[in-house]
């Protein structure tokens, strides 16, 4: 059983490593990954391509290295072994007996190797980003010899920048930087405010983009807030609309025939602190309704409530459908 | 004048003979220019001239041809410096060489500082033009807006390309033709960019009567070699060049064919056989290239070129030395092998080749320090044999930087002769560290770095500059600091004195004066500076150079009022030149002053120091370039990794290889050529070390090619053993890492007698004593309170102490009745506290809108706190004394007395406060262990009172700007007994002798804010044995 799992392995990584397929390899850690690209470059490498021709990119440095190492190892052997031997290397490789210019090539592999215009290129992603910019300073505006910033120094960056913009903000409350920041401090201490602009630097590509496609930072927070608005069913945004919206999701008429159908059933202390709910609800108006009826379908957090009617009596009463009314918008206030 | 003969006069001098030694006895017996000539004598001697590639070779000749003499009196020969392409810092020729040649050239070479900052102005200039060319055009700009730090970068890169393009002779003007139409768009912006190279800079050249550096140099060879070419009386000899830059041949042609000229190349390899010869030219890489087109050149063959008289290796020797060297770098490795029938032959290669390694070892190091270790063990025990002379050659000068102090702890003191980049010299870390202050307006991290600086003496001696520094860090720094500037230093230290809210650390009288004369001393020194900083307008480069030179040497001034010394030794020359260049040449170049830190850093980036003269006698530390022809006892070849030796040639930030093809220009693997040409010289060498680090920075490394090369055939023959080191240089090296034992640290338990144990804590340790009694023991037992880093920013305990202040501040200022503008109250209070902290940005834009909207919430629910009240009192004192003589002190934020006789007890607090579940289970004691003094009356002017709630008022500005809760939900009596009891056993227990103050790590979630701002972890050294959260419960 054993030999035939070595046998599909073998046959797996031989279909892996053919140059003439693209492929996505998956495998566990130790089960030969490495392996597999080696074997693809090396019969890349046969095939007749350069050494120049060939990318490999890695995630680690540490990858890197070993791959390069290996594939070095691998070919100084090639060089020096035996006829015999590396007759058997290469048949296996290459899946039919090699001839003669097979094998001078392969001694010579080594050395061209070696000797690859700008090196074997085998560097981390970072590695070969880093070698575009420097490849072309005026395109990507970067002069020759950069050097990448350290987390560290990134941080220290961030931060004094930070600083300056919030100083800036501080200064003139009437600009759009003061009242953005009259708005923040209303929700958000400054630790946890650094927190958010840092999140959004990470994303600031992806904020590029949407305001872009919005065609610009205003337009789309409008497009946002118009969206979110249709998600929720609300028409209206402002506190008083939104407590009479609230307010007037039930009827008293409706009201009364659910309390009429939880009094036929009993109540558990879900259904309890519903009826509680509706009770408070009915008859009253505005605000006090609107609390009412929070009560009665939210938590304290503002969430929509598990169950608002328990399990027992909506078996026993079947359309009573779980849900009902539809979810509050949660709006900026507290409510 | 006799004819040059048609025939080219060519010797070669093998690797494995000293090649300046040999050279020097060939002169000296006279077998060179012609071999078995008549010796020269005294007078005949002088008039030979020899051309050497580099100066240090010229120096190192002058010694050879004085050792060679065997002490008798001697005129040396004419030698001259020709100058090698590669050397960045010598590319102009001795200046007395060929003094008087600048007259009859009719122009004088370009510094290279002056050409940097025109190289600059250029590209600054260009900037400004191909931002308007595509506004106009309405397409991106791909163009290049610059800071000045940046364009000195750029203009480095520049001037780099243009001494290749010039020296290799290749004609520029065909740029714009080089790429196909699809790429033309792309291709433009380069070429525009280039336009400063191809026309704007020769412009300027031809309008200042100037010529750059490389053409200089190319006119004087072509000057020497037409004078040559008619004939000289004398003998002339070029050694030891490979001529790949075509002045340079064109010099050795001309002396080659000369009736007594003499060419000598170094170590021209006559065992690579001919086909693999006739193919160097398709391969760049390799050693033998430079000579093989020289050659060609000459219109010579190998056959053409003999071994020095007295340089011919004997035998096996010769075999081993090329062996080795075409082994090492032989491109065709298969021919060895695979050849049939070749088994007898293969028998006696691989017995030449054993012999051939004979003094060689390859030592690899885990680490590179263990490699730094091994290597100066082994120059160290060079050193210990007279006359043996050894030198480590390596391009790696973080290596050499290591070994050198490894060395100098060994109490052998050696330059490394490729130098020291200027930022790290004494002088150079001074001025840059002048600049860090002036740039940071003297932040405190900057600002004590600069005075602790040996350089750094502002008319006082050493020992009362850094008494000073030290007072100033003390008594300014390492608290909250808000100030700005020299000035805000001044007035911080003036604030500390009367106002102690929240200093700690105080200074007498003279140390607060002392401290005020170095500011003042420092703003008269910054003067020139802080005007340049503080002012937004451009100015001159020299204007700014000069200020930068100015403030350095007025806080370098000693006692005596001389500043001399900070302009001394080999790096304060070479920055006086430095400072000279700039402060004379860059009249026309603008910038601000913000700009001018990043640009003179950028200047400063590739200029090295190098040492005048060696150090030591016999032993050495080179970069490649140094150690040619120079042949130590012992080689030690360091940091054999790819990318470090060699380093792959890439083609560069402007011009593709195919591109550079079209143009003429050689390949970037020429360079790497002359590398492995370098490498193969050196293991002629009697004895070498290769060595390695197989990680670095915990990356693992790829050996050198050159090394893969000869491990590969090293492998194949079976002489593995052969080169491993006969002495364990590595475990040695590692050896002094080694600890013979290892005992873990244990977790501290500190059992202090029982009279240091504290008597008397307040309310708000009680917690941290149950969480964490390692603190009780380091603060109150050991009194050790944790610095701040230098220069805070105001943080979080201040701002709950300046909440705590404004609260009771106003409750003093407006006692009982409630004034009708509460918040007015309030924020007078709070903007003059504020107002102290400097308008710092987290101030200004949280802390004061957050206290006000506070304020608003808090004044308009007061009236509401204050019903049913008859008294209010804040910041009140109280204490308790238990059973066991235990005092528990208090201060409680807030008091209130209601009508029915009892009292409110509030907290205010900036941050969250403990949940109800919290305080009743007694993990938050504050507020019980409060209402217990109440209680029982120890609030002094309140008498015993019952606790009718204890409250939390969140003062946080968000939301409706605070909130007030209560406590708990339970009866605050009953838990206020509870705490008292649980503090009796609490106390009882430390009682005990035997109990440790222990580092707890407990799991309830009460706790984790404790320990995630533990100061005394560090001292508890919590990282070496802490493995788990310990689940402790004691109460």
């Amino acid at each position: 059983m054993s030999a035939d799992l070595l046998h599909e392995a073998d046959a797996n990584q031989a279909r892996a490593s053919d140059p003439k397929a693209s492929a996505w390899v998956s495998a566990n850690a130790g089960t030969g990954k490495t392996e597999v690209l080696v074997k693809r470059t090396l019969r890349l490498l046969l095939d007749g391509a350069r050494p120049e021709s060939i990318l490999c990119l890695t995630y680690t440095k540490t990858a890197a290295a070993e791959m390069q190492n290996r594939l070095l190892k691998e070919l100084a052997a090639w060089a020096t072994m035996p006829a015999a031997e590396l007759q058997t290397k290469l048949a296996k490789l290459m899946g039919r007996p090699p001839e003669d210019q097979d094998l001078s090539g392969a001694r010579r592999l080594f050395a061209r190797a070696l000797e690859a215009r700008g090196g074997l290129k085998i560097h981390t992603i970072h590695g070969f980003c880093e070698r575009l910019l420097q490849r072309f300073p005026l395109e990507s505006a970067v002069t020759p010899h950069f050097t990448v910033l350290d987390d560290r120094d990134a941080a220290l960056l961030k931060r004094s920048a930070f600083d300056t913009v919030v100083a800036r903000a501080a200064e003139d409350r009437n600009s759009m930087l003061g009242r953005a920041l009259d708005t923040i401090i209303t929700v958000a201490g400054e630790e946890y405010f650094r927190q958010v602009v840092d999140t959004v630097l990470g994303k600031r590509a992806e904020l590029d983009r949407m305001a872009a496609y919005h065609d610009g930072l205003t337009e789309w927070a409008e497009a946002e807030g118009a969206a979110l608005k249709q998600l929720f069913g609300v028409a209206e945004d402002t506190e008083d609309a939104l407590v009479a919206e609230l307010a007037s999701v039930l009827s008293d008429s409706e009201i009364d025939a659910a309390l009429s159908a939880f009094a036929s059933f009993g109540s558990t202390t879900d259904d309890a602190r519903t009826e509680e709910g509706l009770r408070g609800a009915k008859g009253s108006t505005g605000e006090a309704r609107a609390a009412a009826l929070k009560a009665a379908f939210l938590t304290a957090d503002g969430n929509p409530r598990a169950r608002v009617v328990s399990a027992a009596s909506r078996r026993t009463r079947r359309n009573l459908p779980r849900h009902w009314p539809p979810p509050e918008p949660r709006g900026r206030t507290r409510h | 004048m006799p004819e040059p003969r048609a025939h080219p006069r060519l010797y070669t001098i093998p690797p494995s003979a000293p090649f300046l030694s040999t050279l020097a006895r060939a002169i000296l017996a006279g077998d060179l220019p012609l071999a078995g000539g008549a010796k020269p004598d005294l007078l005949t001697l002088p008039q030979t001239t020899i051309y050497l590639p580099t100066r240090r070779a010229a120096r190192a000749l002058r010694e050879a041809f004085l050792t060679e003499s065997g002490g008798e009196a001697l005129l040396l020969p004419r030698i001259h410096a020709l100058g090698h392409a590669d050397e960045d810092a010598a590319l102009i020729l001795d200046a007395d060489t060929f003094a008087d040649a600048d007259g009859a050239l009719g122009a004088t070479a370009i510094g290279t500082l002056p050409r940097l900052m025109a190289l600059m102005r250029l590209i600054l200039a260009l900037g400004d033009t191909l931002d308007a060319a595509a506004t106009e055009a309405e397409i991106e700009s791909i163009g290049f807006k610059s800071t000045p730090g940046q364009a000195a970068s750029l203009a480095t890169e520049l001037a780099d390309l243009m001494d290749v393009v010039e020296s290799e002779e290749v004609d520029f003007s065909t740029l714009d033709t080089l790429v196909p139409d699809e790429l033309a768009a792309h291709w433009q912006a380069t070429v525009d960019f280039l336009k400063i190279i191809t026309e704007h800079w020769p412009q300027y050249l031809e309008h200042n009567s100037l010529v750059s550096p490389v053409t200089r140099r190319n006119l004087l060879m072509a000057q020497e070699t037409d004078r040559l070419a008619k004939g000289s009386p004398h003998p002339v000899i070029a050694a030891g060049s490979t001529g790949t830059v075509p002045a340079t041949a064109r010099l050795l042609e001309t002396i080659a064919k000369l009736d007594n000229g003499a060419v000598v190349l170094p170590g021209l390899d006559f065992t690579l056989d001919d086909e693999s010869w006739e193919s160097l030219s398709q391969h760049p890489e390799h050693p033998q290239t430079g000579m093989a087109e020289l050659l060609r050149k000459l219109g010579a063959t190998r056959n053409d070129v003999r071994y020095l008289p007295g340089s011919a290796p004997d035998g096996a020797a010769r075999r081993a030395s090329s062996r080795e060297r075409s082994a090492a770098t032989g491109r065709d490795h298969g021919a060895m092998a695979a050849l049939p029938g070749e088994r007898r032959t293969r028998a006696r290669r691989r017995a030449s080749f054993a012999n051939a390694l004979n003094g060689i070892s390859l030592v690899e190091a885990p680490t590179a320090h263990d490699e730094a270790e091994a290597i100066a063990l082994i120059l160290r025990s060079c050193s210990r044999r007279p006359g043996k002379t050894a030198a480590l050659v390596t391009p790696d000068r973080v290596l050499a930087r290591r070994v050198a102090a490894r060395l100098q702890s060994f109490g052998l003191a050696i330059d490394d002769s490729a130098g020291t980049p200027i930022s790290r010299t004494v002088p150079g870390a001074f001025l840059d560290l002048v600049l860090g202050a002036a740039e940071t307006n003297f932040a405190p991290p900057e600002l004590m770095a600069l005075l602790k600086h040996p350089l750094a003496l502002l008319g006082r001696s050493p020992g009362e500059i850094r008494t000073a520094a030290r007072t100033l860090e003390r008594g300014a720094f390492r608290d909250i600091y808000v100030g700005q500037g020299l000035s805000g230093i001044s007035r911080a230290l003036e604030t500390a004195r009367e106002d102690r809210t929240w200093r700690r650390s105080s200074l007498r009288q003279e140390e607060h004066d002392s401290v005020l004369g170095l500011v003042r001393d420092l703003e008269h020194a910054f003067a020139p500076l802080a005007e340049l900083f503080a002012s937004r307008s451009k100015h001159s480069m020299a204007t700014l150079a000069e200020a930068h030179a100015a403030t350095a040497e007025r806080l370098a001034r000693d006692t005596a009022g001389a500043s001399a010394s900070l302009w001394q030794g080999d790096a304060g020359e070479a920055l006086t030149v430095l400072m000279s260049g700039l402060i004379g040449d860059g009249a026309n170049l603008d910038m601000s002053a913000r700009d001018y830190p990043a640009f003179y850093r950028s200047l400063l980036g590739r200029q090295v120091v190098r040492p005048r003269g060696p150090a030591h006698p016999r032993l050495f530390i080179w970069g490649p370039l140094e150690a040619r022809l120079q042949q130590p006892d012992v080689v030690i070849l360091g940091s054999l990794n790819e990318g470090v030796w060699p380093r792959p040639q890439e083609a560069g930030p402007w011009l593709s290889r195919p591109m550079r093809k079209t143009l003429g220009l050689s390949p970037p693997e020429r360079r790497l050529g002359l590398s492995a040409h370098d490498f193969a010289q050196a293991l002629g060498a009697p004895t070498v070390y290769l060595t390695r680090a197989l990680k670095v920075d915990g990356v693992p490394t790829v050996p050198s090619r050159w090394l893969q090369r000869l491990e590969a055939l090293v492998e194949a023959s079976g002489l593995a053993a052969k080169i491993k080191p006969e002495l364990p240089w590595v475990a040695w090296a590692r050896e002094r890492d080694s600890v013979p034992d290892f005992t873990p640290v244990d977790a501290p338990q500190p059992r202090p007698p029982v009279e240091a144990r504290p008597r008397e804590l307040s309310v708000t340790r009680i917690e941290r004593w149950i969480a964490n009694p390692y603190e009780i023991f380091a603060r109150h037992i050991l009194k050790l309170e944790p610095l701040k880093p230098l220069g805070t920013e105001p943080d979080a305990a201040m701002r709950g102490s300046i909440v705590h202040e404004v609260l009771h501040e106003s409750r003093v200022r407006i006692p009982d009745a409630l004034p009708a503008d509460i918040y007015g109250a309030l924020m007078t209070t709070a903007d003059d506290l504020f107002a102290k902290l400097g308008g710092a940005a987290r101030v200004e834009a949280f802390w004061r809108p957050h206290f006000q909207r506070f304020a608003r919430w808090f004044a308009a629910t007061e009236p509401t706190r204050r019903a049913d009240i008859t008294g209010t009192h804040t910041e009140v004192d109280g204490a308790l004394e238990l059973d066991s003589g235990f005092r528990l002190k208090a201060r409680a934020d807030r008091i209130d007395t209601t009508e029915d006789g009892g009292v409110v007890i509030y907290d205010y607090k900036t941050g969250k406060p403990p949940i109800p579940k919290h305080v009743e289970d007694l993990y938050a004691p504050q507020l019980p262990l409060e209402a217990a003094i109440a209680a029982a009356g120890g609030f002094a002017d309140l008498g015993p009172r019952p606790v009718r709630s204890m409250v939390y008022i969140q003062a946080s500005g968000r939301q409706d700007g605070g909130d007030e809760r209560p406590a708990t939900n339970a009866a605050a009596d009953i838990l206020a007994a509870k705490a008292l009891e649980d503090l009796e056993r609490l106390v009882a227990h430390f009682a005990d002798p035997e109990t440790p103050y222990e580092v707890k790590r407990r799991s309830a979630p009460a706790f984790v804010n404790v320990y995630r701002y533990d100061e005394y972890e560090h001292l508890a050294r919590v990282a070496e044995w802490l493995t788990q959260e310990a689940e402790e419960d004691w109460r």
